[in-house]
Parts: structure tokens; sequence; C-alpha cells
């Protein structure tokens, strides 16, 4: 990149393993770039000023919100998105796997950027307690599930993680006999 | 004739992964605005600094100067092409006059009402122009609130309604003054319900594409209804038939997506003038400021007649509507709670004096509970206060009044039915999860150590599966009067025995294609994994209401139900042609997935074989069969009855009533006034479940905005209507460290009237959550006799009320 | 909520930064981890013409001890969250690592630069307040060559601060304490993760019975944080016992307080959030004295 102030850049970005090659103008948010220059639709936006953090991506395997990142500042960096957790066709990355199973998600648009946070996590605690995982997905807002299947999702890819080994799961919740009135 | 929940299911009831879940966890779910279309032009609006101002001029040519700006439209030229936009305004007779044009027209009425629109190559650059469009006002004297905008000579939001009143309505039921007039006691509170929205991750938006050739106007968008889409046609000057919409994956919508036409007009504008497709996505600020998704916001004055051994004889209310300065969909928010506003209680009278105020802020709509939320709130605080006046425990007060399951089905004195129920037995297996006795001593004993612990309890009936019917007594001379309600499914079985299934309905982000593929294994005994499940756009859809009112489970698996019924039929009839069995003998097995003759073991065919049979052999069919074997089918609501204006009975327009028990454990932290949870235990029964972790998914999730509700999140707005929460840094949304980590256990009373039983789940849980809270504070600040009617409950006001308690100590 | 237009630079040295700065008069911004300053662009509250990125300037990314001068020396480009994971930090300024686990979330700890926080001088932020506390020193270097600003003058009201325009801070210096000390930030925010409502932090140097020396700093109460000198002063000499003296000192950190008030907060409730916190900062870091700083 030029040494010269500019407000148009072609850069390099890294994303999920794969180089590309884009012009944009400087002040475009990563998200948008991953979005529109690169057709990773994935990322999503919930509101732009870092709060909800559907945004969420791996630079450099650290969690960030892709908004409040010019792509311009992610040159040189390795950039991971929710599709780069598996190939098209390939199986479910484990975490992807565990909030199927345990139901971690209903409209799925915190989604991806929850997984990727949830990875960050489980590489820096691969065997976190329930509070843990409670407070480390603080940072990422839903609004369907009330957290607590997302919770036990996160807790079960630990446990696929640790290759199926005992986790401190605990049981969220118990049913009922069938009641006939 | 349904089955109900007494049959025995192999698929309904057992855990499934959805099909959602699958696109969802790989990014792939296709969101409005990951829509790209070829040429597409990208909008921003102009938005009014101003709560309440005429619109002097209008100066757009700085516009022209940001490189691709390709179109700018404003509120004179908008109106000019279209008319207003379709609200309940229209419902009555006449109409009430509060308009909404698709951008301000002649004068703002709220902060944040898009006044110009932009469209250019990019969201960027729309915003750059947008800054550089002039727009001169005139402020008018702003009301901000229901005094302000009722005070005599007050500035008029809408001058052709007159005043500021958009309705009013003073509605009885029952012998209301006579039972007050022998009451032993009179409650009397005044309570609270501040301003919230679904606030959901994805904001609305559409891309509207004008096609000259064949003169379609196709949306793509993420409204979670197709209904009121037919509307467009009169605001545009379009046929209704070339109209079409795509529904989109939705983020989430919570109401707040039942209908949005301002925007989808205006891109439609911009799109007919362009001829390309004109993509508008709320930024955030637009979604909280000038969505028209806000929830109920008002002030109730109830009083409670009782005896004097706590049982409630009759209800009376003023309630106050801080409606905004739209009515888009805003009757509904005092009609659809009057389906249970005597609450899970035998009252057997009901006043109520309904008056929507119309102020400058946004303009309300449908938030999960449509009004439900605040007026389970107010009988459940009335409920509470009556216990603590005539010294009965919260508990006891309930069990002395709960509808009896005996009584079920319910007709209240509104005239909704309550289908089913067993209130007195879901309370106390609720006490028994909570742990009831254990929590009280531990209260104790932490009172002697000066901390503050609160057990609270809601007991909430959820009414779902709406009709339209709810609208009509509401009006004096209702002049649209529809009664339909239906879900239409249509289900395709090909010549390899795959099935696919198209729903009429757009969704909003629960596991609706999981539940109609659940019912499809169910009735035939298939693979879910033989089931594709895709969306219809409106060309093809059937009447469908979409999703509203927790409808869609109960709705959509009647229609599926039927669907089935009439494509087994016509295997049956194909069977027993191939078989030469009689067609009394060949019976649909859907444990084998067979269809099987009577009394002949080994005789009989597979459904793959007679798909593959009805769809290649049209020579080897019985007479009157053609070819196919598909279904496309209508259910109507199944208990739905017409209001009766000479009784000023409502008529069943909500039946399918469950149940929540809410038992919130909460600590008040005295000197910084910070509520934690120590526990949350709850009952929830929605009838016959479908699939479990969906329905925790909907009570869990529910609960997380009604401690949002209670706790945290309020639209605030100073006395010249500027929003003060007009970002996430000031409308705060609960984290997974706000959530309590509830222990939930379900009961089942199946409905009598819906296929299997099944009840909606949807909103119970923010309809219960802030009263079982709010019922925990107040039980927690009991010894500064504090009583809360209000929400939020935040820090500062329950340390001013400690404060204020103390001062009078 | 777009960026608005500007050009970017990406600065390969302080003194390529500092006439960026100088030459572009005012209307240039640095650019470190962009968590205060990209969420202004997307709102379009700032609109400059220029961001100086110095995240790749080598020399900014040091996070040490200085031994000999007993300082802690934190690079400009130093995120918050490399700051909060250090031992060194923990070791030697372990009220900087305690409060930083307050600061938002770890996404916006990943990126956001405790030098740009600090020099963001949101009265709010817990960071400018433990500067305060630990009697931090902003190297700063401009055209005319480097100097040192106390934190005690560095801030000067809301987002303001002593910088001139085409000054950096390149640094900023914590004084290691000798003695043996405890600590405590506390604070009470509406929810995990966001904007405090108060936020008090203390630093206790005690000998075996007696306070030596209390500094004692609050955020949210003022336009800028503030260090409560009075309470400070109750503490000097008094025995790590004295319940007594912790309440005193709590109850003068709010005298003549002038707190804002909001929708959030009003002002007589920060005033008694001062009160509140300050006490239960003092108790808990006094708690702590006979053991190892507690961290997560």
């Amino acid at each position: 990149m030029s040494a010269h102030s500019a407000a148009h850049a072609t850069i390099q970005l890294k994303v999920n393993g794969r180089s590309y090659r884009r012009s944009i103008p400087v002040r475009k948010l990563l998200a948008d770039v991953l979005r529109e220059d690169i057709g990773l639709t994935g990322t999503h936006l919930g509101c732009e000023h870092g709060v909800c953090g559907a945004c969420t991506v791996l630079i450099d395997g650290r969690t960030a919100r892709s908004c409040l990142v010019l792509a311009v500042q992610a040159e040189g960096s390795e950039i991971l998105t929710v599709e780069g957790l598996a190939a098209p066709t390939a199986p479910l990355h484990p975490v992807q796997e565990a909030f199927c199973e345990k139901h971690g998600l209903q409209c799925g648009f915190c989604t991806p950027g929850m997984l990727l946070n949830a990875v960050a996590l489980l590489q820096e605690k691969p065997d976190p307690t329930e509070e843990e995982v409670r407070e480390g997905i603080a940072g990422n807002i839903c609004r369907c599930t009330g957290y607590q299947q997302i919770i036990a999702a996160v807790l079960y890819a630990a446990s696929l993680r640790n290759g199926g080994a005992a986790s401190r799961q605990s049981e969220e919740v118990t049913r009922e006999e069938t009641h006939h009135a | 004739m349904l089955e109900t929940g007494q049959k025995a299911a192999r698929v309904i009831g057992k855990p499934r992964r959805t099909l959602e879940s699958a696109r969802m966890v790989r990014g792939a779910g296709h969101f409005i605005a990951d829509l790209q279309l070829p040429g597409m032009l990208h909008v921003a609006l102009v938005r009014s600094p101003y709560a309440h101002a005429r619109i002097v001029s209008t100066d757009v040519s700085g516009a022209w100067e940001v490189p691709g700006v390709v179109a700018v439209l404003t509120g004179e030229e908008a109106a000019a092409r279209s008319g207003p936009v379709f609200s309940l305004a229209e419902i009555p007779d006449p109409p009430i006059p509060v308009h909404q044009y698709p951008l301000a027209y002649r004068k703002v009425r709220l902060v944040g009402e898009g006044v110009v629109a932009v469209a250019a190559e990019s969201r960027y650059a729309a915003e750059d122009a947008c800054e550089r469009i002039v727009v001169e006002y005139e402020p008018l004297p702003v009301v901000a609130t229901p005094e302000a905008a009722l005070a005599p000579g007050a500035s008029l939001v809408h001058e052709e309604l007159g005043s500021n009143v958009i309705m009013h309505r003073h509605l009885k039921w029952g012998d209301c003054d006579g039972l007050f007039a022998r009451a032993d006691h009179v409650v009397r509170r005044r309570i609270y319900w501040s301003r919230h929205s679904g606030a959901a991750l994805d904001t609305f938006g559409c891309v509207a594409h004008y096609d000259s050739g064949s003169g379609d106007l196709t949306f793509y968008c993420n409204l979670q209804s197709y209904s009121l889409m037919r509307t467009l046609a009169h605001t545009l000057h379009l046929p209704e038939h070339h109209i079409r919409t795509v529904a989109q994956d939705v983020g989430g919508a919570f109401g707040g997506k039942f209908w949005q036409p301002r925007n989808m007009v205006v891109c439609a504008l911009l799109s007919m003038e362009t001829g390309r497709p004109v993509k508008f996505i709320e930024d955030r600020i637009d979604n909280l400021i000038a969505g028209d998704n806000h929830g109920e916001n008002r002030s109730y004055d109830a009083e409670l007649a009782l005896t004097r051994d706590g049982r409630m004889l009759a209800l009376r209310f003023k309630v106050v509507e801080d409606q905004g300065a739209y009515f888009l969909l805003g009757a509904g928010s005092n009609a659809s709670p009057m389906s249970q506003i005597g609450g899970a209680y035998d009252i057997k009278a009901v006043e109520a004096d309904i008056t929507f105020v119309a102020t400058n802020k946004t303009g309300q709509a449908a938030y999960r509970g449509y009004g439900a939320a605040a007026a389970s709130f107010m009988i459940e605080r009335m409920a509470d206060a009556a216990a603590s006046e005539l010294g009965i425990s919260r508990g006891e007060i309930r069990r002395r009044n709960f509808i009896k399951p005996e009584q079920f089905p319910y007709t209240t004195p509104v005239g909704n039915v309550y289908d089913s129920g067993n209130y007195p037995e879901a309370l106390r297996r609720a006490l028994d999860l909570l742990g009831y006795e254990d929590w009280r001593r531990r209260q104790r004993e932490a009172r002697a150590q000066g901390r503050y612990i609160g057990l609270g309890i809601a007991t909430i009936p959820e009414r779902s599966v709406p009709s339209l019917t709810e609208l009509w007594l509401l009006f004096e001379r209702p002049r649209l009067t529809a009664t339909a309600a239906p879900e239409t499914i249509t289900v395709r079985i090909d010549q390899d025995g795959k099935m696919r299934v198209g729903l009429h309905t757009p969704g909003l982000g629960t596991a609706v294609e999981t539940v109609a593929a659940m019912v499809m294994a169910e009735e035939f005994g298939i693979d879910p994994a033989d089931i594709s499940v895709t969306r219809l756009d409106s060309t093809l859809a059937g009447p469908s209401m979409g999703m509203a009112g927790s409808r869609m489970t109960a709705m959509l698996s009647g229609a599926a139900n039927l669907a089935a019924q009439e494509i087994k039929e016509k295997m049956r009839r194909v069977a027993a042609h191939v078989l030469e069995a009689n067609l009394s003998d060949v019976r649909y097995n859907a444990a084998t997935g067979r269809l099987e003759v009577f009394g002949v073991p080994g005789k009989g065919l597979s459904f793959k074989q007679v798909a593959a049979h009805v769809n290649t052999r049209s020579l080897d069919l019985p007479e009157g069969l053609t070819s196919g074997l598909e279904a496309t089918v209508s259910y109507d609501h199944p208990h739905a009855s017409l209001p009766d204006a000479e009784s000023g009975s409502w008529g069943s327009f909500n039946p399918a009533v469950g149940f929540a028990v809410h038992l919130p454990v909460v600590e008040v932290d005295a000197e910084t006034g910070q509520v934690s949870f120590l526990d949350y235990a709850v009952l929830h029964d929605c009838g016959t479940i479908v699939n479990p972790p969906g329905v925790e998914g909907q009570v869990l999730g529910g609960i997380c905005q009604g401690v949002g509700s209670a706790l945290y999140e309020e639209f605030v707005y100073d006395d010249q209507g500027q929003s003060l929460s007009s970002t996430f840094m000031d409308y705060l949304l609960p984290s997974s460290m706000e959530m309590p980590k509830v222990r939930l256990v379900h009961m089942e009373t199946p409905s009598p009237f819906t296929y299997r039983g099944i009840k909606g789940a949807g909103e119970g849980g923010r309809m219960a959550a802030p009263a079982a809270i709010v019922s925990a504070i107040e039980d927690a600040l009991q010894p500064f006799k504090v009583q809360v009617n209000e929400i939020p409950v935040t820090p500062e006001k329950i340390r001013r009320w400690i404060r204020e308690a103390s001062n009078h100590a | 909520m777009k960026p608005p237009s500007f050009c970017y630079l990406r600065a390969g040295s302080v003194e390529e930064a500092v006439e960026a700065l100088a030459r572009s008069n005012g209307e240039a911004k640095i650019l470190a981890g962009g968590q205060s300053l990209v969420p202004m662009l997307n709102l379009r509250l700032a609109q400059p013409d220029l961001l100086v990125d110095i995240t790749r300037i080598a020399s900014l990314t040091r996070l040490e001890l200085d031994s000999q001068r007993q300082r802690l020396l934190i690079g400009a480009a130093v995120t918050q969250s490399e700051v909060e994971k250090s031992a060194l930090v923990r070791q030697a300024a372990p009220l900087l690592a305690e409060a930083l686990y307050y600061v938002a979330h770890p996404a916006i700890r990943n990126r956001g630069t405790l030098v740009g926080n600090a020099v963001h001088a949101d009265p709010a932020s817990e960071v400018p307040a433990v500067l305060l506390a630990l009697g931090a020193e902003f190297i700063v270097v401009g055209p005319g060559g480097e100097r040192t600003i106390a934190a005690g003058d560095f801030y000067v009201s809301a987002l303001t601060t002593a910088l001139k325009q085409d000054e950096i801070v390149t640094r900023i210096e914590i004084p290691v304490v000798q003695a043996r000390s405890c600590s405590c930030w506390l604070e009470v925010a509406r929810t995990h993760g966001n904007y405090a409502l108060v936020g008090a932090g203390c630093r206790l140097e005690c000998d075996a019975a007696t306070i030596r020396r209390a500094r004692i700093a609050l955020c949210c109460v003022a336009d800028t944080p503030v260090r409560a000198l009075a309470a400070e002063a109750e503490l000097a000499g008094r025995s790590i016992t004295d319940g007594r003296a912790v309440e005193r000192a709590a109850e003068v950190a709010a005298l003549n307080l002038r707190p804002p008030g909001d929708i959030h907060a009003s002002a007589i409730y920060r005033s008694e959030l001062a009160t509140t916190l300050t006490r239960r900062a003092l108790n808990t870091a006094l708690s702590r004295l006979n053991h190892d700083p507690v961290m997560e």
C-alpha cells in the first residue's frame, strides 16, 4: 500500500486462508468489504457502533468487531469469518455441530459472530465452566434465545473438542411427564 | 375432526435439530441485507431533527454533487405519486384521519422521520448526499407525553383529527357497577408500562424492483407476513396482482416486521423512476427512533373489586396509550389484551376506558404480546396489591381466584374463550420446582444479615392463535370486517417419493420449516431428510395471516395435517386400485409408512411406490383421479366466533390459551440499587409440544426480553421529543450476564381445538417475566415498604425509593 | 451509519505521524485501535480529513519494564487485551489489569489500545481514572520534540486533553511501587461491559500496620477523572484496620462532587455511588493486603 495518504487504496486481505486483492475507499469498513467486495455475507451488521457483536470475526485469532475496523487496517492480518469454519460441502466444525445439536440458535442472525466468539473462547479455555461461558459470550447480543441454549451449545462444543471427554455441562432444563387434562 | 394430544406420536414431541440451523451455522442464511442485484441502488434518508415542525423548503441541489447519486425523492414528490400507507386507522367507519405518508409530507411529527430519500451507488455515497441536503423547518410546539397532548390548547399532531385523541372507547361487560358497589374492598393502582421494541439484530430492509416490461413490482423484504402487501397496490396505484413479495430469512422480528410500508413505498417509487432495484436497510438509529416498531407504552389507572377473603369480582381500568405520531397497527395493542384482560382469574365483569393519544414520538406497532405484556403486568400487580392489602399471601390469592380446571373451555366476560388449563396444578408444580419453603428460609436468614432477597410470582395465561375479529368491536362502527385468519400450505410428492413443502408465509426466525417437516414426518412416517421446505412468494401464496400472535405452529400444523389427510386419501385410492383391494380395507399406516390392506398382512405398497405410480402411470389410475400427488390446503381458525354488537361480546378470538408460572428470586443491593437473580423457576404450558428445544427457546428468549423490559430497556424522550435512546449505548439490551439461569419444567394441557392440542408459545415469556420480576423486587424491598408499579426498575429508582422510604421512617 | 470520506496514511515512524498531524492543521486524527474513533466516524460525529494509522510503528508496540527507573512502559499501539493479560502488568500495576476487565468486551480490548482509551478522555472511562490513581505520565512527541505530561495535568475536560493538535502520545509510563501495597477497582454499570455509572479505584501503600499513602480516583463523577484528595488525606497514617477511617474517606470522596445526571443515573445517585464504591474498594483492597493481588 502507498505511503502517501489517499482516499482509495488497493489492498490485499487474507480471509479464510485465501488472498483477495480489492480496490476500495479507505473509509470502507471491514464488515462491508467482506460482505460486498468479497461476497462473504455470513458476517452480519446489527448496529454499526460496536455493541451487538453480530459482526464479530477473528483477526489473527482474536475476536474483533468488523464494524469497527477499517478494511485497510486489516491488511496483513489473517481474518477468519464464519464461512471459514467449514468449506461449503465439508462437515460442520465442532462448534457449528454443537450449536445445531443443542438448539443454540433461532433466527441465526447473531450466530456467525457467536460462533467465532465461541471458537476464540474455547481456544483460550478448552474446558470452560458454565460461568466462564456465560461471561465469555456477554459481548454478543442475542434477541431470540435468552442465551441459555447457546451456553449449553458452547459447553457441548468443548466436550466435542475434548474428544467426547465428560464436560462440566449442567442440565439446563427438565421435562415433565405429559399431563392429560 | 382433528386429533388431540392424546394420540401417541413418533415425531411430534421429540427433540429435533431444526432444518433452519443447517444453513444458519454456516452463515448461509439469506437475509435482506445480503441481497445483491445487478444495478442495485442504496437508499439513505434525511431525517428530521425536530419532533414537530412544518417543512418550509427542501434544497436537494447539494446531493447531486456527490458522485454515485442517481435519484432523490422528497416528501412532496412522494405524496404526488403515492397515497398514504395502509394503517388500522382505516378500520372504522368513518376512518380515523391519521395518515402516514412514505416520507414526511408538509410537516414532520417525530424526530427521525424521513424527509428526503437519496438513492446512490452505495450507502456511503447516499449518506454523503443526505448531509448536503438542506431542509428548512419551522418548529412547532411539541407534545411529548399524553399529558402534554391532552392539555387544553395543545399543539395538534394531526390537524385533521381536531385533537390528539386518535380514538377513545368505553366498554363494559358484566355488571361492573353492581359488583364494585357490593365489594368489601377495592384495590386501586396507577401502573405504568414504558416504551420498548423488539430491536431485532436484523433491522427492517427491502429491495424494490420495478420491471417495466411486465409491470411487476417485486419486493424482497424481511416482513413477517404477506397479508398487508396488497394494500400497496392502492398506495402505489398499481394492480394488486402486479405486486410480488419474496420472503427472506428474517433475523428476528417480535412483531415489528408485520407491517413496514413507508420505506417499501420509498424504494418502489425510486425503482419505478430509475428502473433499477432499490435497497433500503434500516441502520440501527433508523430502527430505534423511526422504525414504526415500538411496543405498547401506557398507564393504567386500575381498580379491582374483591370480597374480604380475596375473591376478585370485577376489574375496571382507564388506559391512556402514548401512541406516538401514527397509528399503523395501533388499535390492536389494546384489543389483543382484551382476550385475557382478567388474567388467570375468574373475574365476572370488566370495564375498560381506552384512549389512544397522539404524541410526537415514534409510532407503535406490535411487540411480542401486542399489549398483553403490559396488561398482564397490570393484572398481576393488582393481584399482588390485593394480597398485600388484604393480608393474604400472593400465592393464596391466586389460588382463590384461578379459573378452575372444570370450568374449561372458559368464556371470559369479554367473550374470548380459554380452551384448557389446570392453573392450580401448574402453580403447585412451579412452587415445588422453585423450592419455595427453602427460599423463604434463605430470605429470612438474609434479612437478618441486612441483605434483601425477594421472591416473585406471576401466573399468566398466554393467549395465542388470533382471528381478526378482535378489531371489530374495539371500534364503534367497524368498516373492515374480515373474519379470515387462515394458514395455507402446499405439499407435493414427486415420483421418487421426495416431498416438497411450500409455506405460504414468511417466517420470523423460529423453526417454522421444521414444524412443517415434523408434521409431515409424523403423518406419513417418512424420513424428514426426504422433505424439503421452501417459502412461496406472494404470487403463489394462498390466504395466510403470516407470523402473528403465536399462531403459526398451531395453524401450520393444522394446515399440514389437512394436506396430509388429503394426500393420504388419494394414495389410498391409488393403492386400492393397484392392489385390487376394497378401498375401505386400505389404510395408511404412518408407523410403517406404507399403504396396507387390513386383514392381509404383507399386502401393501410403500409411500415411494405409490408416489411413483401416481406421478407416472396416468393410464393406470382409478376413475376420476389425475396424475400428481399434491395438495394445497387453507386451514381456517379452528375456534373463532363472530362478535355480537348487541350483547357486546367480542366472541372467541384468541382461544388457544397456554399458561406460564414465573417464580424469580432476586437480591437487591440496597446501597447501589442493583438487582441480581439468584434463581428463576418457570412452569410453562403450551399444550402439546412439537419440538421441545424450540419451545424452551421461545420461553427463554421471551424471558430475556422481559428482563430487558423490566430492568434495562426504555426509549426515553425529553420534553422536546428528542430521543435520548437512539443507539445501543442508551437503549440497553440484556446480555448473557443480565439473563438469569432459568429452571424450566413443562406441563401439557392440550387444546381441544387444534391439531394434537398444540397451543402457541411465543409470547408468554415476555408477558410473564416483567410482572414476576417486579413482584420479586417489591418483595425484596418489603422492609422499606416500597410499592413498585412501573417499569423499568432501574438502580437509580430503587435507590430513590429506599431513600424516600428511609426519610419518611 | 457509514463513515464520511477521509484519507488514510499508514505511518512508518513517529516522525512521519507527527509531520502528518502538523501538515493537516487540526483536521487529522490518530488511528490506533479505532474502538473509540470508528464508532464516532460511523455516527458521523467526527469528520477528519485524514486518519494517521500508528499501529505498524514498531517502537509503539512495546510493553516492558524499565527496571532502572522502576517504570512500566506501555507503547501507544499496545492493546488493552495485551495489558490486561500481561503478567508484568498484573505484578507491577494490578489496579490497571483489574480495571481493564470492565472495559467493554474482549473483542473491543483486542483492538483498542490503552493509550487510545486514555487519550480519548471519556469522563466515563476507567482508564484515565486508573492512570490518575497510579500517577502515570504521558510521553508526548510533537514537532518541537518530546515532553512529559503528568496524568494530573493531562485531563482538561470531557474528551479534551492537554495535547496540542500536532502531538501524539508515544507511551505511558507508570511508576512501580516498591512498598507493600494493595489495590482494587470497582464500578457499577447498567449492563456487563457497559459504561460505568460510577467507578472507583484505589491503591494503598502500607507498612505492617498503617496506610502510608493512599491514592483514590473516580470516573463518571465530573468531566474529567477525579483524584479524591480529601479521602486520601483521611487515610494517610491510619491503621489498616481502621474501618471508621475508611467510612470517613468514602464520605469525603463524594463531598464537593457535582456529578452529571443523565437517563441512566442522576447526580444524587452518582454521589451516593461515589461514597459506596469508594468504601467498598478500600475495604476490598485492604482485605487483599496479605495475599497476592487477586486476579481472574
